[in-house]
């Protein structure tokens, strides 16, 4: 019997654009029994999903989503050949979480919030792996996630998108006003020039990002050096594969503003050396995955795709449809009163005088 | 522009230019706004204020005195005693946080409305004599009160172990998640969260939906960051994981990492560990798949007795 994998596609030079499909990329490549047959295929269709999230494995009728489900499955069904020897001293949940509480935040900073590395670099990304009608909603929502993942951080500089910068952190006294001599046309000068100054700044909020990266990679870099990952054990092991997902996604990606991948280059030359270590190893030893090419479409599909559309949209420009909602209620009231006036029924209820 | 057309239909501007005449005078007045004050009335204006009146009192609820620091809180009642445990997490984690430091502080039991930020915990520090500068003033948030505590002149040997950043996202990530849908989106809303947290707030049903409404959403809406959908299977796998290893690293020790003292850590597993093993909370869970999670892990019961007993007084 032949398992899928369904995963999102490759980018940057990595099998996915994803961190968690990275990982279960490289997790069944290195880790499954060989008399297992599987192969991967690229997908996007996310109602495929039973939780809305890649990676999917289709095991007979079974749809299993997520990381971790995966790895859990697998090894119910022990398909994988883990090494042996003494279990590493950090126990592999603390690894994980870690990444995704600390290293998904930098990931979204880095590919998603920033305005500049979107729109050069992870948008074009997905253009490539996303047919035309799905590449129209699904990056903004995913860009969307991203922010709403971020926003406690203050950060919002990064998104040049944004009308205003909402900065939570700003007092709520008003203390740039400007000075009484100056013009409404010179205070739009002003303005445009500093959101110019910004556009062109690579190195916005550059020491919160910083201390940012730093409280993450510290921590890595010394649990790489003390070696609680166990690497000295007898190759890699699953827990690895999560580590290259988020850190190959941080290091290699070829953005125009690249904070995050210069921060491990400059400063972390342990988790450098070790990530590309996973990379070769990964990536170049082992034999390339079975991939096979997206599943065919059926005919009804742009149909389905229309109504997928829709409901994402509203999904995605919430406030504004609500808004559209409200200004027709208030048209339709205002239309119903003036109607009304004439109405005989109404004025037969209120004779006039 | 007036222009003058001639006999032959040609045009000619204007000559000399009134404007041309006005740019060339050697110098030109300041022109005034006319939103500017004028002069009569703003020398009117500058005599004020005529009297001033002292500050309004402050309130009555209002701490009097400020010699000792102040800790606000979700709990019931407040004091200078040891018996108040906070029933939120990341107030207790500091509550705890600060007796493990021999921080001597008072409990204020408060809403998130009393909070500068928005948000519980945040310590009033006290006054330094009458003529404090400001700044020492301030309301410290709670993401703040670990690195306050650190410049407080205490000797305090906080344990440093790279591990203590890693296990702390364990708890920040995987447990915090499962306590949200635990608390908020079971049936143990209506009995824990509910008199705990709603019904204190106002006697007014509707208001009181509003804010239970309110909570519900806000929680969903931070489990939905993470993904796309909520899925309370893998919740609850994580959360037992994540107790499986605490237990683990912890093993016979009294403190995480063998540490002499307890640190943040020590502070922030006990914050949801004490909640957890207390049923008397609320009207008792309705939903316990949480506090089963927890089960057979005795090691983090342990240290949960030996915090209440070392750091709280409780009967």
């Amino acid at each position: 019997m032949s398992l899928e994998v369904h995963v999102w596609g490759s980018a940057f030079d990595l099998p996915s654009i994803d961190p968690e499909c990275l990982a279960t990329v490289c997790l069944l490549n290195s880790f499954m029994r060989s008399e297992v047959q599987w192969k991967l295929i690229p997908n996007f269709d996310l109602s495929f999903s039973p939780n809305r999230t890649f990676p999917v494995l289709v095991d007979g009728d079974q749809k299993i989503a997520g990381y971790d489900r995966v790895l859990r499955h697998l090894r119910n069904r022990d398909m994988l050949l883990e090494p042996a020897g003494p279990a590493p001293e950090l126990d592999p949940s603390v690894v994980s979480a870690f990444l995704r509480s600390q290293g998904q935040q930098l990931l979204d900073l880095s590919l998603y919030v920033s305005s500049e590395n979107y729109y050069e670099s992870t948008r074009s990304a997905y253009t490539k792996l996303l047919p035309l009608h799905i590449n129209y909603f699904l990056p903004l929502s995913l860009r969307a996630s991203a922010k709403a993942r971020t926003q406690h951080l203050g950060l919002s500089s990064l998104d040049l998108d944004a009308e205003e910068p909402s900065d939570s952190r700003k007092p709520a006294t008003n203390t740039a006003i400007p000075p009484p001599t100056q013009t409404a046309a010179q205070a739009g000068k002003v303005q445009k020039s500093i959101t110019s100054f910004l556009r062109k700044s690579p190195h916005v909020d550059h020491i919160r990002l910083d201390s940012l990266a730093t409280s993450f990679f510290d921590v890595l870099e010394e649990l790489l050096a003390k070696d609680y990952f166990g690497m000295t054990n007898e190759g890699t092991r699953p827990v690895d594969c999560l580590l290259f997902g988020y850190l190959a996604l941080m290091l290699y990606p070829d953005v125009p503003h690249k904070w995050l991948g210069d921060a491990i280059r400059r400063r972390y030359p342990r988790i450098k050396e070790h990530v590309e270590h996973l990379r070769r190893y990964f990536l170049s030893d082992l034999p390339t995955p079975p991939w096979s090419p997206a599943p065919s479409r059926g005919l009804t599909a742009p149909l389905y795709d229309l109504g997928h559309i829709v409901k994402s949209s509203i999904q995605i420009s919430k406030p504004s449809s609500q808004a559209w909602v409200g200004m027709a209620l208030l048209v339709g009231c205002l239309a119903f009163r003036s109607g009304a006036g004439r109405s005989p029924a109404v004025n037969y209820i209120f004779p006039a005088r | 522009m007036p222009r003058h057309a001639d006999a032959s239909g040609e045009v000619k501007p204007d000559a000399p230019s009134s404007t041309l005449e006005a740019l060339r005078r050697p110098s030109v007045p300041r022109r005034r706004s006319i939103f500017a004050i004028p002069a009569p009335v703003k020398q009117l204006f500058n005599r004020f204020p005529l009297a001033m009146y002292d500050a309004n009192e402050l309130p009555l609820s209002a701490p009097r005195s400020r010699e000792l620091l102040r800790l606000y809180v979700f709990a019931d009642g407040g004091g200078d005693g040891l018996e108040v445990v906070s029933f939120n997490p990341s107030c207790l984690k500091y509550q705890a946080y600060l007796r493990f430091r021999n921080i001597q502080f008072r409990v204020v039991s408060s809403s998130n409305h009393a909070s500068p930020s928005g948000s519980l915990p945040f310590l009033l520090p006290k006054s330094a004599g009458t003529s404090g500068d400001s700044q020492s003033l301030d309301p410290i948030p709670g993401n703040k009160l670990a690195k306050w505590a650190d410049g407080q002149e205490s000797k305090f040997e906080e344990p440093s172990d790279p591990r203590s950043d890693a296990y702390m996202a364990l708890v920040d990530h995987s447990i915090r998640r499962a306590w949200l849908y635990a608390l908020y989106l079971t049936s143990n809303f209506r009995s824990v969260i509910w008199p705990l947290y709603i019904l204190p707030t106002s006697s007014n049903s509707l208001v009181r939906w509003s804010i239970g409404y309110d909570l519900r959403k806000a929680a969903e809406a931070e489990l939905l960051k993470f993904s796309p959908t909520i899925d309370a299977d893998l919740l609850y796998l994580e959360a037992r994981d994540a107790f499986e290893s605490l237990d683990g690293i912890l093993g016979s020790d009294t403190w995480f990492f063998g540490a002499k003292e307890p640190g943040l850590l020590d502070a922030a597993v006990f914050a949801y560990t004490n909640f957890l093993l207390d049923p008397n909370y609320g009207s008792g869970w309705t939903d316990d798949w949480l506090v089963g999670a927890l089960e057979g892990r005795d090691g983090l019961r342990r240290h949960r007795e030996q915090i209440r007993e070392q750091y709280f007084v409780v009967s």
